[in-house]
């Protein structure tokens, strides 16, 4: 490697100074803290491992380019997370324009939420291992449309308001509201699926 | 129109409601078995997801990771150029990894793209490898970098390569 400083003792907002300084090995300690969160951030949205390497890099030397436009407002984590969703937002509009509606996309124009019948999520007393839970919610992500997925993983995870993500993904708050209910019911039948197939 | 009252009856659960409508619609589902139903559902999903994120790591060694975003500075440290089709860059990287370990190498000897003077220097080894994994270890403390090139690519690997190829001090 190529500095050999160890900055693990240091805050964030102690880095960020020292990077905007012009100080890379405080740049590459920031990136060492939190590669693994931006990285999984990347493939939540995108669900491709070879583009969300590429993109959190990408979104890692935007960060380094506009350092100094970071106004301490937020987190830099929360900072250098918005910059890789809309880097990802970016690229799955331009992926979206190149290929045909989803079938989800569809099934929720065609059909509207006034059609959907009253689901039921997974109950919370079965006894399911932490993990195996949360590898059935995973792949039932991975089943939703790019836009649902997008709507869940900014609302649950980022935990960002319908006008946050409407701003982000270029849309109504009618329509992020309409695909997060979509959405929610989609994971729920999709987590059913998985597990009459696990018990199968 | 049925499907209004699902999106507010969403609205409340993830309390996107003015306190007055909150207020007026949460009296109005005391005596609605229906909408009752509905936002106990829906707060029991939103509940599982928010704490339930499979927690996910990078796939490839930290090191090589921040090599690559140091070479991508370097060759465009203000940002000036747009960058090529996104996604490719890396699978681009990926393949021609194996043929290029000597670059590879000695990208990694190299000093910070804004440092005056190199820290650590490293020999360069040329290979004629057509496919070959990397993995790169540093001890900050003892300053020194591992690189593991391993050749048994396409095989199960669930833990670190047992040959040793090259060391770089």
């Amino acid at each position: 490697m190529t500095t050999g400083q160890d900055n693990s003792l240091e805050t964030d907002e102690t880095l960020v100074q020292k990077a905007q300084n012009g100080d890379t090995s405080a740049f590459e300690g920031l990136v060492a803290r939190h590669r693994d969160k931006i990285y999984a951030r990347a493939f939540s949205l995108l669900r491709n491992e070879d583009e969300a390497l590429d993109l959190s890099q990408e979104a890692w030397v935007k960060a380094w380019q506009r350092l100094n436009q970071f106004q301490r407002e937020s987190s830099f984590v929360t900072w250098i997370t918005r910059i890789v969703i809309n880097l990802c937002l970016d690229q799955l509009r331009r992926q979206k324009r190149q290929k045909t509606e989803s079938l989800d996309s569809l099934n929720e124009e065609s059909g509207g939420v006034e059609r959907q019948v009253p689901f039921t999520s997974p109950n919370p007393t079965e006894r399911l291992e932490l993990q195996e839970l949360r590898q059935r919610i995973d792949r039932a992500l991975e089943q939703l449309s790019h836009e649902h997925r997008t709507v869940l993983v900014l609302h649950e995870f980022e935990e960002l308001e319908y006008k946050d993500i409407a701003k982000a993904m270029n849309c109504s708050i009618g329509t992020v509201m309409s695909r997060l209910f979509y959405a929610r019911r989609r994971m729920a039948s999709l987590m059913a699926g998985i597990k009459r197939e696990e018990q199968a | 129109m049925k499907s209004k009252r699902y999106l507010k009856w969403q609205a409340l659960v993830d309390g996107e409601l003015s306190p007055a409508e909150e207020a007026s619609l949460r009296q109005r589902i005391e005596g609605d078995p229906e909408a009752r139903q509905w936002t106990e559902e829906l707060s029991r999903m939103r509940e599982l997801l928010r704490a339930h994120e499979v927690e996910r790591r990078l796939p490839v060694a930290g090191d090589f990771y921040w090599a690559q975003i140091e070479s991508r500075l370097k060759s465009d440290p203000e940002g000036a150029t747009s960058r090529a089709t996104p996604g490719r860059t890396w699978v681009w990287w990926r393949w021609l990894a194996p043929a290029g370990a000597a670059g590879m190498l000695a990208l990694l000897s190299l000093h910070p793209f804004q440092s005056p003077q190199p820290t650590v220097v490293a020999d360069e080894i040329e290979t004629q490898l057509t496919a070959a994994n990397f993995f790169t270890f540093r001890s900050q403390s003892d300053g020194i970098s591992v690189v593991w090139v391993d050749t048994k690519v396409g095989q199960a690997m669930s833990t670190y390569p047992e040959e040793l190829d090259y060391m770089i001090q």
